[in-house]
């Protein structure tokens, strides 16, 4: 379990939590880093990164109100009431644990600092406290154990209960835990599986599940890199902000709706065709009875779309700037859907050619891709991407390209077999059955709960997901359930030189 | 405005003015054609170097040289790496390991120079990307925001001394305690977990030596007046972020900086619609000739930025000199061409002679396998860029060195230093 450190999301829902916060302030943040995963992770800090969590720390500090922390009354009441409880009852909140007697030492003497040396009041003082809690380890950082030692287990480490109750609130709210948790926690209640798939299940009913859940989604599918891409003006005269905005809340609204409120599976969410949308996407799927920006129910041509793949919104995704790009398309599904590793691509391959040379967009790019390297690369990810070339570059529906019948057939290794399909809507079928797409989904979720990538160890937790996953009727509620109480989620390796004792 | 310090003059450079480094990259390479000139003069105009035309006043302030290698790259089986290649640019490195911007920066530091914007890292569109990279090969994040960057340089100056005081004390007292607070935390941690914590501690003192050295007691040159408007385009940034850093170094806030003006790390959907370039930027870059007729016009957007810089150092009088005559600036891209991403045979472009050790004259330096060509931009050079980072080391006078970076590629470039 390496150490990770709050994400620009995390802190902004952390801080929403503790202070009611509406700021967001870590947007103004440099970027996560979505190299290393495909979700974002903290990366090392350096004198810019650190400055600027001071400049929030100081902004949040100095816009709360004092009164309203449930410390009693900085103004009035005498200075010790108002500082236990401060430590008792807030800094835990804070630090998602209690607040050491060494940790409580070292900020009193800032506080004393604070109160002599800048004349600060009581409620200065705090305000001065909070300041520094949230540029402290224990904040930033997802270590709730704090400087102890960890509870030893033969070779592997046990989690602690507040450990495990930051686990589970980053995982399935991307926030701080609750009181419940923290309470929890403090009862030292989540120690068994049986406790923890309570407060799972608990937590998957609250509406903060929706936040991670999109999270998760949208970095999983790729449909965070929709309001970033730009298309050729002329091809694509009518892919502006709010095209974008509405394709995307097309996208999690079916992502999410399925997996919280449907039935969770593979299956609706590369198959379904209902899908709730506004004006702007509805107009490329040809519905012209959707008006204005009210959210629609609606259910979708069965011939020409069915599942998130076939949506317009993750079509326009990784569709090019003037046309379809399967290859583009295809090695997203193959990485994203089914974990396949794509070889990076070789040096000095001519890109596909123009439309303006003739032929479909299929043609020109499998003369690319035979150029390229006929077997090795292009082979492994190619079809998935052909199967969709019913759909441009912004997703609209098509028959023809470029003058030419479009040809959407193929086949493709799943499972270790070969299948063949008809267009899109047929692989996606057969993508959603495959125990390789079942696995990468719950390898993609275990990822996203570990933030770090995934060892030979974690696999037995992740099949047991992936049987959870199969044996109940509520598809990714039960994978989430199941590995947030598995032996991966509550204990981890002692890492090379920790102080274990 | 007034200068900065009392200069005395000697053999034609002016002495006691600080030498100032800048390094200055953007992605997706140069169009040969229009960036080399044919001979060892360089020559801007209509049929030359039209890349270069933002600087066409200064060129004989400046020096081209071509076959210059990110060897360590090429030398790792990574010819084609251009989009990835930015750790080792300026550093020499494979991994990053301690760029030549802080490298000169620890060695001013080193001989007691210290300010707080002594060592400025900035970016105008760099995507996550930098050139600056500390030793082991941590990244510096560019600052992109003009605001911030202001606060940080130029803000202190207008307060009273006691207001200052107080802030002061105030973030002092603060970074103690951030610093036994991180101590603690990290005690009991892992190898690879204290790593993070080491560098989490590290930036708590590089700001605790940017607070000592801020000073107050009003200003001593003009800062910029940048607006407040904080919604802003890429080129209004990059105008900000390049008059704020022209104004650091001639007031003498700064003496060392990186800037990323543009890199996307060859994603798609990369565009200038401010030139009227709506093409993605990487098929573009990757189209080759068919591509140049757009793709010189992003160029010489890029060497617009770097001459507006240049313009400003040089308005700025040193002596019998000027704040350019005691700078360089070293404008370079992580490949030769958007086509092939080679990292060999990169555009290297320095302005300035910092302080007459650079013999910045209107050259075009060709070296290795690119001696005496006339048109030879596509191959490696075989000079490893190793070489011209040590010569510019010892241009800063900082203690001499032999080499830069790997140590498989010391030596420093002959015919650079004056």
């Amino acid at each position: 379990m390496p150490l990770r450190r709050l994400t620009i999301p995390e802190y902004n829902n952390t801080v929403h939590d503790l202070f009611g916060d509406t700021t967001q302030p870590a947007n103004a943040f440099p970027q996560d880093d979505t190299t290393t995963l495909v979700f974002p992770t903290a990366p090392l800090l350096d004198s810019l990164r650190t400055s600027r969590l001071a400049d929030a720390a100081a902004a949040l500090a100095a816009a709360v109100d004092v009164t309203k922390l449930g410390i009693g009354k900085p103004a009035s009441d005498s200075e010790q009431t108002v500082l236990d409880a401060f430590f008792s009852t807030f800094g835990p909140r804070i630090y998602r644990r209690p607040v050491l007697a060494a940790e409580r030492t070292l900020l009193m003497a800032l506080y004393q600092r604070g109160r002599t040396n800048e004349g600060l009041d009581v409620t200065g003082g705090i305000r001065l406290l909070i300041e520094a809690m949230l540029q402290s380890a224990a904040f930033l950082y997802h270590w709730e154990l704090g400087p102890q030692a960890p509870h030893l287990e033969g070779s592997q480490v046990r989690l602690g209960s507040y450990e495990v109750a930051s686990r589970l609130s980053y995982f399935i709210w991307a926030t701080m835990p609750d009181d419940t948790l923290l309470s929890a926690a403090a009862a030292d209640k989540l120690q068994t599986p049986d406790e923890i798939v309570a407060q799972a299940k608990r937590m998957l009913a609250d509406p903060k599940a929706r936040q991670s859940v999109t999270a998760f989604f949208n970095a999983w599918l790729g449909i965070d890199q929709l309001s970033k891409r730009t298309k050729d003006a002329d091809a694509y005269p009518q892919f502006d902000d709010s095209l974008k905005a509405s394709m995307q809340a097309e996208l999690e609204s079916e992502t999410v709706g399925v997996a919280l409120d449907g039935d969770g599976s593979l299956t609706t969410l590369l198959t379904g065709t209902s899908a709730t949308l506004t004006q702007p996407v509805a107009a490329i799927y040809g519905l012209k009875n959707v008006m204005g920006m009210a959210p629609q129910s609606v259910t979708l041509d069965a011939t020409q779309r069915g599942g998130i793949l076939t949506r317009a919104g993750w079509q326009a995704a990784f569709g090019g700037s003037k046309g379809s790009n399967p290859i583009k398309r295809g090695v997203e599904i193959y990485r994203r859907l089914l974990c396949g590793t794509v070889p990076p691509p070789p040096p000095d391959v001519p890109l596909p050619k123009d439309a303006s040379s003739g032929g479909t967009t299929r043609q020109r790019f499998a003369e690319h891709g035979s150029n390229a390297c006929a077997t090795g690369c292009h082979a492994l990810f190619d079809n998935f991407g052909f199967a969709f070339e019913n759909y441009d570059g912004i997703g609209q529906y098509r028959t023809m390209d470029n003058g030419l019948p479009v040809d959407a057939s193929g086949s493709v290794m799943l499972d270790g077999a070969k299948v063949d399909f008809k267009n899109g809507i047929e692989l996606s079928k057969l993508i959603a059955n495959s125990q390789q797409a079942l696995a990468c989904f719950a390898s993609q979720t275990a990822t996203f709960a570990l933030g770090r990538s995934l060892q030979d160890a974690d696999q037995t937790s992740i099949q047991g997901a992936v049987a959870a996953y199969g044996s109940a009727s509520n598809g990714f509620r039960d994978l989430v359930v199941s590995f947030a109480s598995s032996r991966t989620f509550r204990y981890r390796t002692p890492a090379v030189d920790e102080v274990l004792k | 405005m007034l200068p900065l310090l009392h200069a005395e003059m000697a053999g034609g450079q002016a002495v006691g003015f600080p030498k100032r480094l800048v390094t200055v990259a953007f992605g997706h390479g140069v169009c040969g054609p229009y960036f080399w000139p044919q001979g060892d003069q360089i020559v801007i105009g209509p049929n030359s170097s039209q890349t270069l035309s933002p600087l066409a006043s200064w060129s004989s302030k400046m020096l081209m040289i071509g076959g210059l290698d990110n060897k360590v790259y090429i030398d790792h089986n990574l010819h084609y790496a251009g989009h990835t290649c930015y750790p080792g640019l300026f550093s020499g490195t494979l991994k990053g390991d301690n760029s030549i911007d802080q490298a000169v920066a620890d060695g001013l530091k080193a001989k007691g120079v210290n300010k707080a914007g002594l060592h400025l890292v900035l970016g105008v569109d760099p995507d996550g990307n930098s050139i600056s990279y500390k030793a082991g090969g941590q990244i510096n994040t560019p600052e992109t925001d003009p605001w911030a960057l202001f606060k940080r340089i130029f803000s202190s100056y207008s307060l009273p001394p006691d207001t200052l005081a107080k802030i002061k004390a105030h973030k002092q007292s603060m970074l103690d305690y951030l610093g036994k607070d991180l101590e603690a935390f990290g005690a009991r941690l892992g190898t690879e977990d204290r790593v993070k914590i080491q560098a989490h501690l590290q930036s708590i003192r590089d700001l605790e030596m940017q607070l000592q050295a801020s000073t107050g007691g009003g200003p001593t040159c003009a800062a910029p007046m940048i607006g407040s408007s904080k919604s802003i385009d890429v080129p209004t940034r990059s105008s900000l972020m390049f008059q704020l850093l022209g104004a650091a170094m001639r007031c003498d806030l700064t003496r060392v900086a990186s800037m990323t003006i543009q890199d996307d790390h060859g994603r798609f959907n990369y565009r200038f619609p401010w030139l009227n370039v709506s093409d993605d930027y990487h098929p573009l870059a990757h189209d080759g000739a068919g591509g140049y007729e757009k793709k010189v016009k992003i160029d010489t957007w890029m060497f617009q930025q770097v001459a507006a810089l240049v313009k400003d150092l040089d308005g700025s009088v040193e002596g019998t000199a000027t704040a350019l005559d005691n700078s360089v600036i070293v404008v370079a891209s992580n490949m030769a061409d958007g086509k092939a991403h080679t990292v060999g045979g990169l555009p290297f472009v320095l302005i300035g002679s910092c302080g007459g050790a650079i013999k910045a004259n209107g050259r075009c330096l060709k070296l290795g396998k690119w001696a005496g060509k006339k048109s030879n931009w596509m191959d490696d050079g075989g000079v490893p860029v190793n070489h011209l980072l040590a010569s510019l080391s010892n241009a800063m006078d900082l203690p001499e060195v032999a080499g830069f970076g790997d140590k498989a590629y010391a030596g420093t470039l002959d015919g650079v230093l004056g």
